[in-house]
């Protein structure tokens, strides 16, 4: 049996993920950071409620040889801040957005599973259709066509709103130790090893049909989630060229 | 047991005769205690506090997942057995979660999710059995044993990172060895890893033991349940015309092998001889509702042998109604024309031993109709349909028979 839901292939995952993350050079080439589905125009949703999903939010360290260390008081002191910023952001959008209240039983459950499917897909959107050289030989026009199946419509009936709006970041913070690998590196063999991950993603979803109205996935946010300043910076990038929204002064 | 029964007490002989022990074994004299436990525990470091929260938000996710198996009665029942195991105290500090997954595992996490697989349940004869795999997971969470295990991996990678660079620079200045002598630390700093998670499970195994030689269960348990597996295994690896697995633990294993633990825990049972009871009985009653479930979901592995060696060991007290039509299940899908044959007398069987769901009348009529015995298929398969009007394949079962 195993022991402690870690089992033997996902410990070996990071003893090689730390090895390759040496010697990988992990300068990322251009690429796209957000998509807008065929047709879909500000005007479609002008005047209508969109249901805010609670963000999904992890903050932690990244030790010395690569491996994600999950900090408890960052990732609160970030929800907390990033909630407030987005209720601030409220001011630039034209639309209203609204905090769906915690769901119980089947619909919790229903919840979580599309925003795991969420996190999946953008995975896959940032993989094959942001990174250009990485399309399909189909998708190489790059029409941006993108669902979560119609399995959100429960969550349309559940909320009252045709449209929701996933939050998702990820961050890690090199760790003293793995910023000293980092510049030993470079100073010795201009290696670049790379110090930190900041993983950010805002999705609007038409939960009526699962689509993805817009998107804007980053592997490289700015804006340090663990302090006001920084977290103003990374909704403001989370939600920038929102459908509909309009400049902070206008 | 069949095959490794006599080779154990071989070497068991030989462990005694030559006091040869190195298992941490109980003191022999002191009086078995507990390590103290604290109610309510908080996470103390800040990897702790880390580690928690991470699986606090997991837990929220995982509780409502299609993969739990939501039957309170079948939790509180596993609930029950853990609290005999460790106390009720201690067993209050965990939330059980039954997973359908047809392996033989169990997990915990840190914040005292345990997780426990149909599979498992299927696999343990009896609560004793139960409780030893459970104390085990027990002791995990007990002893810390995620955060140890996190704290062990990232000194690893730490110190392969440093070595990395260390070897670039040998390199670098003109050295043939660096990279090979990178490697064999990098491997050794790996092999020293995987040796920690298992010293952790000889740890949970051998505290998991105390818990049984304290509670109402017997400690002998412990033993079977491995002894099993590789029973299981050996049918399995005849069918498939493999080498037998989980004899020998291997550099990058991350548990001792079967036969290891299988060894240490009847040595320890035999130091303990404490008189527990196993309860057999009361886990069948416990389990028999849902076994069918489980066992059809053990079926769809198309593991003939493992799954025919499963389902008599089940049998071993009796074959019942449900298990018969288990038997019918099993050669049904396996389907070669002796299969068929006995799949329909297995079918047969468990009608006539009072088996009511209509299911047996399918099984057996799409049995006969494959055997060359059509008309007492369509019979059958007309029974089933007049039994289960509404049920999803109805219409196409009818059309199997030529009606509409």
């Amino acid at each position: 049996m195993r022991c402690e839901a870690m089992p033997g292939g996902e410990m070996l995952k990071y003893l090689f993920v730390a090895c390759a993350l040496i010697f990988l050079n992990t300068s990322v080439q251009a690429q796209e950071k957000a998509g807008i589905r065929d047709g879909f125009e500000a005007a479609d949703i002008s005047g209508e409620k969109i249901i805010l999903f609670r963000p999904d939010i992890q903050v932690g360290e990244q030790s010395m040889g690569g491996m994600f260390e999950p900090r408890a008081e960052w990732t609160t002191e970030a929800r907390r801040l990033i909630d407030a910023e987005l209720e601030k952001a409220q001011a630039r959008l034209t639309n209203e957005i609204v905090k769906l209240p915690e769901l119980y039983g089947d619909d919790a459950g229903l919840l979580a599973e599309h925003q795991a499917l969420f996190e999946t897909v953008i995975d896959a959107i940032v993989e094959y259709q942001f990174f250009v050289g990485n399309r399909l030989p189909t998708q190489k026009k790059g029409s941006f066509d993108w669902t979560l199946g119609t399995g959100t419509a429960r969550l349309a009936e559940l909320s009252g709103a045709n449209y929701g709006l996933f939050i998702v970041t990820e961050d890690h913070y090199g760790s003293a130790g793995r910023k000293i690998l980092q510049f030993a590196a470079a100073g010795l063999f201009g290696a670049g090893i790379q110090s930190g991950v900041h993983k950010g993603a805002a999705g609007l979803i038409d939960l009526r049909t699962g689509n993805i109205l817009w998107l804007n996935a980053d592997l490289q946010m700015g804006g340090d989630v663990r302090d006001p300043d920084g977290v103003e910076k990374r909704v403001g990038q989370l939600l920038e060229d929102f459908p509909g929204s309009v400049d902070e002064g206008g | 047991m069949r095959y490794y029964g006599p080779i154990l007490k071989f070497l068991g002989l030989i462990a005694s005769l030559s006091s040869a022990c190195v298992l941490p074994a109980y003191a022999s004299d002191a009086p078995l205690t507990l390590p103290p436990f604290e109610h309510a525990y908080e996470p103390r470091d800040l990897d702790e506090r880390g580690l928690w929260q991470k699986w606090d938000e997991y837990e929220k996710a995982f509780a409502r997942s299609p993969v739990v198996y939501h039957e309170p009665d079948l939790v509180n029942y596993i609930k029950g057995v853990l609290c005999e195991t460790v106390g009720p105290d201690r067993c209050g500090a965990t939330r059980i979660y039954i997973v359908r997954d047809t392996n033989f595992n169990a997990s915990m996490a840190p914040n005292g999710i345990m997780s426990v697989n149909t599979g498992l349940l299927l696999r343990v004869k009896n609560e004793a059995e139960l409780a030893s795999v459970l104390g085990h997971e027990f002791a995990h969470f007990e002893q810390r044993h995620s955060l140890n295990g996190f704290k062990k991996r990232r000194r690893g990678s730490d110190l392969v990172s440093w070595m990395t660079i260390a070897a670039g620079v040998s390199v670098a200045a003109g050295g043939s060895t660096g990279y090979q002598h990178h490697r064999d630390y990098r491997t050794s700093i790996y092999g020293d890893v995987y040796r920690y998670a298992r010293d952790q499970e000889r740890e949970s195994d051998i505290l998991s033991a105390q818990y049984l030689v304290l509670s109402p269960y017997s400690s002998g348990a412990a033993a079977h349940v491995w002894l099993r597996l590789l029973d299981e295994d050996a049918e399995q690896a005849r069918e498939r015309k493999r080498s037998r697995r989980r004899q020998w633990t291997g550099w990058a294993d991350s548990h001792p092998s079967s036969f290891e633990r299988a060894d240490y825990l009847s040595r320890l049972a035999d130091e303990a001889n404490d008189e527990g009871v196993y309860r057999t009985s009361e886990y069948l009653e416990a389990i028999g509702p849902y076994l069918p479930e489980f066992f059809d979901d053990q079926l769809q592995r198309n593991d003939f042998s493992a799954t025919k060696f499963l389902l008599e060991q089940i049998a071993q007290d009796g074959w019942t109604a449900d298990l018969l039509f288990l038997q019918g299940e099993l050669y049904r899908k396996r389907g070669n024309p002796r299969d068929l044959v006995t799949a329909a007398t297995a079918y047969l069987n468990a009608i006539e031993a009072g088996y009511e769901n209509a299911n047996a009348w399918r099984g057996l009529g799409l049995s006969q109709m494959r055997s060359g015995t059509q008309a007492e298929g369509r019979q059958a398969l007309k029974t089933y349909i007049r039994m289960a009007p509404d049920a999803p394949d109805a219409s196409m079962m009818s059309l199997l028979i030529g009606e509409e």
